[in-house]
């Protein structure tokens, strides 16, 4: 376009030097013409130029209007998108710390230990829910400020450093009486006591969320973030509390299980106490019936040194030495000397019973044959038998049997146990003497075809001076410490001895001797 | 030999027994008693000089570098407070390592010295193949330390890296060269020798609504934008949000919505963090953004960022020609750790799934990331990035 205005304006240049040079009329009007033609050309093509530059524009405008359009749209994007963002990175915190919550709640309810049960929640864990650094504050005592608990991100002297702060603050106050929560964004919008927090825990934010035991306030959980990058926001407010109560329960639960503990460690201490207390009367108990066994040996050997004066001269007065004796004071002299001699085995009696309990008599435990002492004690009584027309009946294994054991103390039993039989046994009756060897033990009994022991009496038998009441003890004297020998004896042979009996029928005595061998040192008698 | 590599870790309170355990566990990882090489990632958590004194105790005769960080990467997955030591032992590569300290007095200098140390150890006849820069993330100017060791070993000579880190707290980093804990400094690595490398760089931010270009910057502060002042574009597309978002850090939003630099004939956009405002309006990134740079403001996804990691680390692999990677390192902007969230670990498997299941990987969350835009086939030069992951792999 710019080449034909120069082209008009040469051509229009031309034709007015045409003009000049040839002035003349008709040349004049001719010129004027063309230079009219070309003005009018020239009009023309600057209006096409002009509409096109205005098309250009209102298209530039379009264009610009789409951008700004699409810029404001652009604007809306982001918007759409912080907002879509915010939303999914509190979505992402939330399940996280929901998940890290479940994982943390089965951790804590599976301990019933206080101090194990805020060992369970570790910094990996605390900083799943989003923070860097946690603090867990107790009261042990009402009374008393809470103590820390629990420090998770923290060096050992800043925790020291935090303990010895001492921390106590109007918004804490409200934490424990209102039960409210505090949170802490950033240092701008802090108020005076918080700043003091922010830089005594070295945090740019923090949340306090209170631990309700039994619904008082006994603590709180404090969490922050030191990078600022690390926002907290009031929905971590809501996954602390799912975390304070968690604790809470954990707490009330592992207190719980102490109080009962306790309870049950101080009954344990009390049993013990008590059971103490037994052994030791049980103790002064032996004592006292070693002291009563002393006593009685003392007594016994006191005794028997004037009986056998007594004896001695009641014989020397009934030899009529001492001069004569007539027929009454022979009699007398008769009956001092068969009471001495009752007195003497009473005497004696009571001494090995004594000495057996105090283990101060010599018993000694060899092999021997039991069937020898059987054969023996039949010869002894073999007159007795005949007078009184008693069977004494023998069921013993023909091969000889040993045991370990003291023979003359067995000799002892069979006298005592065959001798009570004889006395409760009719003429004419039975006392049978069985023998049956077992693994580790030989099994003897003696029983009779006697008048029997009641129910009643057969726990008491073996106790000392315990005598049945019947006709036949009404009329025969006996001291009552027979059994009691006895049984002694038995004992001393690690043996045990029992009775049965009919009342009517007849009684069996029971015991037995050890085939294996006794070492010395385990005679005793309990 | 070729090249073994050895990886260990700890949790361990104690900052010695940390770096000791650590240690111990590279070495026997690594069947040998002496590597040639210490690469050492860790929390800020730690005592810093405790640490380096454990791993010495283990490892003494060797050189050892590292940086702090905000969460270690290896095989396993990413990990926080943690302690990452890796060892290697190799006849074919050969690392020579150097220091440049004062970054915030002169970057530039600083990135020239770490490269000039490294260059004079390097055996000559040796192939280069790539630096490694571990920068202080939080002072200097981090495209200015890229200057300066261009300066010492050529513009197109390919850089990779990660600027140290401090767990968020955005206070201290600190960097670690042999016995030493320095802070202010960049250390460097020098590879070379008979192997082959592959660097991959990706970010997965596409751009949304008008660029705007910057009218008044200065190094990495932008002032204005189209004459105004430059928060105002977050104040346009946040809206009202501004005032409700007001006491939050701008990092926060600026970690899903960036602004984007637009380089010529390049595929993706630079990314810029703006880590605040300041009082006149002007946002301070992470990053130089030059007076004229064109910026949008970018927005992304997990889907399209974990998309960009599986295409870093392709690109990665692929440069390596067929030969197989011996270690992987991966330098990975705290953004996304912070935008993948509790998947963090799936951009990890992500790369671990292109390199296979036995390649070890090592890194760490950055404060920034250096690497070469495009394949290093292509001779790019190295670029400062933020929210990108950076895979650099050695193979032979």
């Amino acid at each position: 376009m710019k080449i034909n205005i120069w082209l008009i304006l040469v051509i229009g240049a031309a034709v007015l030097s045409v003009v000049v040079i040839v002035d003349n009329m008709v040349a004049k009007l001719m010129g004027g013409f063309i230079l009219l033609v070309l003005l009018a050309y020239l009009a023309e093509v600057s209006r096409d130029e002009k509409e096109q530059i205005d098309k250009m524009q209102r298209a530039l405008d379009k264009l610009r209007n789409a951008y700004s359009e699409l810029d404001e749209q652009a604007k809306i994007i982001i918007r759409t998108d912080v907002e879509l963002n915010r939303t999914q990175e509190e979505l992402d915190k939330k399940v996280s710390g929901l998940y890290t919550l479940h994982e943390l709640g089965k951790l804590i309810s599976s301990t019933l230990d206080v101090n194990k049960l805020f060992a369970q929640i570790t910094e990996p864990l605390i900083l799943k829910l989003g923070f860097e650094k946690t603090m867990i504050f107790l009261k042990d005592n009402p009374q008393l400020p809470p103590q820390c608990k629990a420090a998770i991100g923290f060096d050992g002297a800043h925790i020291e450093q935090i303990k010895q702060a001492n921390i106590t603050s109007e918004f804490l106050k409200n934490v424990f009486e209102v039960g409210s929560s505090v949170l802490v964004k950033n240092a701008d919008t802090a108020n005076p006591d918080q700043k003091e927090w922010l830089n005594l825990f070295g945090v740019s934010a923090f949340v306090i969320v209170p631990l309700v035991i039994k619904e008082t306030v006994q603590g709180y959980i404090f969490v922050g973030n030191t990078s600022t990058y690390n926002y907290i926001s009031e929905g971590d407010i809501d996954s602390l509390f799912i975390l304070s109560n968690q604790l809470a329960i954990a707490l009330d639960n592992a207190q719980l299980y102490a109080a009962l503990k306790k309870s049950h460690d101080q009954l344990e201490v009390r049993v013990q106490e008590r059971t103490k207390e037994l052994a030791q009367a049980n103790k002064e108990l032996v004592k006292l019936n070693k002291m009563k066994s002393d006593f009685v040996s003392a007594v016994s050997h006191e005794l028997r040194t004037p009986l056998t004066s007594i004896k001695g001269y009641a014989a020397i007065l009934s030899a009529g030495r001492l001069g004569e004796v007539t027929p009454v004071q022979a009699e007398k002299l008769n009956k001092i000397s068969i009471h001495s001699d009752e007195l003497v085995k009473l005497v004696n009696d009571l001494l090995d019973i004594a000495r057996i309990e105090s283990g101060k008599i010599g018993m000694s435990i060899k092999h021997s044959s039991l069937t020898e002492i059987i054969k023996s004690i039949a010869d002894l009584f073999y007159p007795q038998t005949e007078e009184t027309h008693i069977h004494l009946n023998m069921e013993i294994p023909d091969d000889p049997l040993m045991a370990w054991m003291d023979p003359s103390q067995i000799s002892r039993v069979f006298i005592n146990l065959i001798g009570n039989a004889m006395k409760f046994t009719p003429s004419d009756g039975n006392i049978t003497i069985r023998v049956k060897p077992d693994l580790a033990y030989i099994n003897v009994e003696i029983s009779d075809s006697g008048i029997g022991i009641s129910q009643d009496d057969i726990p008491r038998l073996f106790d000392e001076f315990y005598r049945v009441e019947n006709a036949i003890n009404a009329e025969k004297k006996g001291t009552g410490l027979g059994l009691s020998l006895v049984k002694k004896i038995v004992q001393a042979h690690k043996g045990t001895i029992w009775a049965t009996s009919e009342v009517g029928k007849g009684t069996s005595f029971h015991f037995t001797l050890s085939i294996n061998q006794i070492e010395d040192s385990q005679i005793s008698v309990e | 030999m070729a090249i073994k590599v050895g990886v260990g870790k700890s949790k361990e309170i104690d900052s010695f027994a940390a770096g000791s355990l650590a240690a111990k566990n590279a070495l026997s990882q690594l069947g040998s008693e002496h590597p040639n090489l210490v690469f050492v990632f860790a929390s800020s958590r730690f005592d810093h000089q405790q640490l380096i004194r454990g791993i010495k105790s283990i490892i003494s005769d060797c050189p050892l570098v590292g940086c702090t960080t905000a969460g270690e990467i290896t095989s396993l997955g990413p990990d926080k407070k943690s302690v990452v030591v890796m060892v290697i032992e190799s006849n074919t590569l050969y690392a020579a390592v150097g220091l440049g300290k004062n970054l915030s007095k002169d970057s530039r200098r600083a990135g020239q010295e770490a490269a000039h140390d490294t260059l004079v150890k390097t055996r000559q006849g040796l192939t280069r193949h790539a630096f490694m820069m571990l920068s202080d993330g939080l002072k200097g100017n981090g495209v200015d330390i890229i200057r300066g060791v261009q300066e010492v070993l050529g513009t197109s000579f390919p850089i990779v890296g990660g600027s140290a880190a401090d767990d968020f707290l955005f206070s201290n980093t600190f960097q670690y060269y042999d016995e030493n804990v320095y802070q202010d400094s960049v250390c460097g690595i020098l590879f070379s020798g008979d192997i082959s490398i592959g660097i991959g760089a990706r970010h997965g931010w596409y751009p949304l609504g008008k660029p705007r270009i910057v009218t008044a910057a200065e190094h990495n502060i932008i002032k204005k934008l189209d004459g105004k002042p430059a928060a105002r574009i977050y104040e346009d597309y946040f809206g009202k949000r501004v005032a409700d978002l007001q006491n939050e850090p701008m990092a926060r939003m600026s970690v899903m919505y960036p602004l984007g630099m637009s380089i010529p004939e390049e595929e993706e956009c630079i990314i810029r963090n703006a880590m605040k405002v300041d009082a006149e309006g002007s946002l301070v990134c992470a990053g130089e953004v030059p007076k004229g740079s064109e910026i949008r403001v970018m927005m992304g996804s997990k889907e399209t960022a974990l998309k960009a990691a599986q295409k870093a680390a392709e690109i990665a692999l692929g440069a390596l020609r067929k030969k197989k990677a011996s270690l992987v390192f991966v330098f990975d902007s705290v953004s996304r750790e912070r935008l993948f969230g509790l998947k963090s670990k799936e951009e990890i498997e992500v790369v671990q799934k292109i390199f296979g299941p036995q390649t070890p990987i090592v890194g760490f969350y950055t404060y920034g990331e250096q690497a070469p835009l495009g394949a290093t086939i292509n001779l790019g030069q190295t670029f400062f990035h933020n929210e990108t992951i950076v895979v650099f792999a050695i193979g032979e």
